[in-house]
């Protein structure tokens, strides 16, 4: 081998000639297919071999292949000449039940900690995977657990560039309340929440923060040359105190101040219902300050909470 | 050989595929290969190892990348390669950084293998490509490693816990079985049983103040209490089931009702006083009225 190193030549008491050829044949069958007259000129300029092969040598090598469980067709061509090909072979990558069935568990959890960006990779990866290992289960099982499964993956793919590009453009979005209608957002990021996907940015029509669900999408009707919304619309700034609890903070939220474990916070959002599901969410934990309209419709809401639990 | 060249095949090449066919299924033996070179009689035993060293010098020279480790020949790259791009690398590396997130078991070394398979099918590009993920940081906190490696050994003991933790500002004492643990939301959490068996917590490791191994055995026998609530209005029309959540009916209103096994109670409580009037739950009475307690508790923050 240090010989082989050193010289870049190789000797009948270096390797075994027949397992380097039929590794070469191997290997010459699944890049794909071949005539005679190719493999023979390719064993005829080998840096290696310089060796002129038969016809029966050929067909020696392919019929051992086949022995080791290699499917090899003949295909045909354009030109009339016959070449060979593998179109199986017993070294693929293989799956069973057990591996799919851990693997689709572990995306499952894994899909809860990743954000689209990656969630989208993953998916193109195992389509990837499914056809290596030629296994329908496998990519059957993954599109089951899929978040993507009802998604249109090119309009994914531009929305995410869009989203990067903080484009101006027009979905066209079936929305629950009111149909299939035109909106005009500034799109700035995509986001994974309680197993959906939302396409979130500052919408034409009400000038605030507002999330879309990804597969109420139709399509992308158009991206505008120029941007004409504002990127900060018209915002309120909430001023809200978390006790005893860490607060989980996006980039609209700012820390004031902390004292103890009492944090004072301001979160500027043009979204007036999505800032109360998320203080809603931290229950006693959270008190609003300010502003005092906001405050009053905060109560007013828990008060009908409670209501609802005894006239309901 | 057979004097039928339609049938003829070459021994050696066949000897040599059996021996890769034995490196894809794991390690391999210098025995095992041996005994595998010598069937048949078609080597001389003596002059076995010979060939085999032609055969190995053959394969590395082809590309085949084969080290012998502690007695057993292990491959390194295979017969073939993948074609994978920076999306795939990107993926394979999210996948290898979550294996440390996961507990012990079938599932995690089914992934191990599954990784395993793919690294040596890298072409060089690939390999690259994974050097150079290799010196970035992880997808996931490796700070909370230490916290992983603590919920593992507590699940492993199979031992009782009494854990104090800290839940809505209050410091809890639960005397529980440990279930498993996982990871979610930048926090690692401990999957656990309660005493009576009714009952499963999942404990931010965050939240954890401190734990003590108790010597009585842990209990996995769980009776999980069942919770039913009504989804209403516009919410009914979007709301998207979890795993554990079955879609028990939908009444003359349009609302739906739920019913949600084995989510941790604490949990649910603060999801669903997400939804404010959209949502209520009708079931079983205790969490109702613990769902109360919480509206209450929050309106008196309110209290001049």
């Amino acid at each position: 081998m240090k010989e082989f190193i050193k010289n870049q030549t190789v000797t009948y008491n270096l390797m075994s000639f027949t397992a380097y050829k039929a590794l070469l044949f191997f290997s010459m069958l699944t890049e794909g297919p071949k005539s005679a007259d190719e493999i023979i000129n390719f064993f005829l300029n080998h840096p290696y071999l310089h060796e002129k092969i038969s016809s029966d040598t050929i067909r020696v090598y392919i019929n051992s292949l086949k022995r080791i469980g290699c499917e090899i067709i003949r295909v045909r061509g354009e030109d009339k000449i016959s070449r060979y090909v593998i179109a199986d072979h017993p070294f693929n990558l293989k799956l069973d039940e057990e591996q799919i069935k851990s693997i689709t568990k572990i995306y499952r959890l894994l899909v809860k900690n990743i954000d689209v960006k990656e969630l989208y990779s993953l998916e193109l990866f195992f389509e990837k995977i499914g056809a290596y290992i030629k296994n329908d289960d496998f990519v059957a099982e993954i599109k089951k657990i899929s978040m993507l499964k009802d998604t249109d993956k090119s309009l994914l793919k531009t929305l995410i560039e869009c989203c990067e590009n903080k484009e101006q453009i027009v979905i066209s979005y079936n929305s629950p309340a009111s149909g299939v209608k035109n909106i005009e957002i500034l799109a700035d990021k995509l986001e994974i929440n309680n197993g959906k996907i939302y396409l979130c940015g500052v919408g034409f029509e009400y000038k605030q923060y507002a999330k879309f669900v990804l597969n109420r999408i139709k399509e992308l009707v158009m991206i505008k040359a120029e941007k004409t919304i504002p990127e900060i619309p018209n915002t309120i700034k909430v001023q809200y105190e978390l006790k005893g609890i860490k607060p989980e903070l996006d980039e609209y939220d700012k820390v004031l101040s902390k004292n103890s474990d009492v944090y004072l916070i301001e979160r500027e959002t043009s979204n007036a219902f999505l800032t109360r599901q998320k203080l809603l969410e931290y229950g006693s934990n959270c008190t609003v300050i300010a502003p005092k309209e906001f405050r009053d419709e905060f109560v007013q809401l828990l008060k009908d909470m409670k209501a609802e639990y005894y006239c309901g | 050989m057979d004097r039928n060249y339609n049938l003829k095949y070459n021994d050696s090449c066949i000897k040599l595929f059996e021996f890769i066919k034995m490196l894809y299924d794991g390690d391999v033996e210098l025995n095992a290969v041996i005994n595998m070179l010598s069937e048949g009689g078609h080597f001389n035993k003596a002059r076995t190892h010979v060939t085999l060293n032609k055969y190995l010098n053959a394969m590395k020279i082809f590309g085949i990348d084969i080290k012998k480790v502690n007695g057993k020949y292990k491959m390194l790259s295979s017969l073939y390669k993948f074609d994978f791009d920076a999306n795939d690398i990107k993926s394979i590396n999210i996948l290898t950084n979550f294996l440390d997130f996961l507990s012990d078991g079938k599932h995690k070394n089914n992934l191990k293998s599954f990784l395993r398979n793919l690294e040596i099918r890298f072409d060089e590009n690939a390999r690259y490509l994974m050097a150079e993920y290799q010196g970035r940081s992880g997808f996931f906190p490796a700070e909370l490693l230490e916290k992983v490696k603590l919920c593992a050994q507590y699940c492993s003991a199979k031992r009782k816990l009494e854990i104090v933790f800290e839940s809505d500002g209050e410091e809890i004492n639960l005397l529980c079985s440990p279930l498993e643990y996982f990871y979610e939301h930048n926090d690692v959490y401990l999957r656990v049983l309660g005493n009576n068996g009714s009952r499963i917590y999942e404990i931010p490791s965050g939240k954890i103040i401190r734990v003590q191994q108790l010597h009585s055995t842990a209990s996995r026998q769980a009776i999980a209490t069942t919770v039913v609530y009504k989804i209403k209005n516009r919410l009914a029309k979007n709301y998207n089931l979890r795993d554990w959540e079955v879609l028990e009916g939908i009444d003359a209103d349009g609302c739906k009702i739920i019913v949600n096994k084995n989510e941790d109670f604490n949990q649910l409580l603060h999801r669903l006083m997400r939804y404010g009037k959209e949502c209520e739950i009708i079931s079983p009475k205790f969490i109702k009225e613990e769902m109360i307690n919480m509206i209450t508790k929050t309106l008196d923050n309110y209290k001049t």
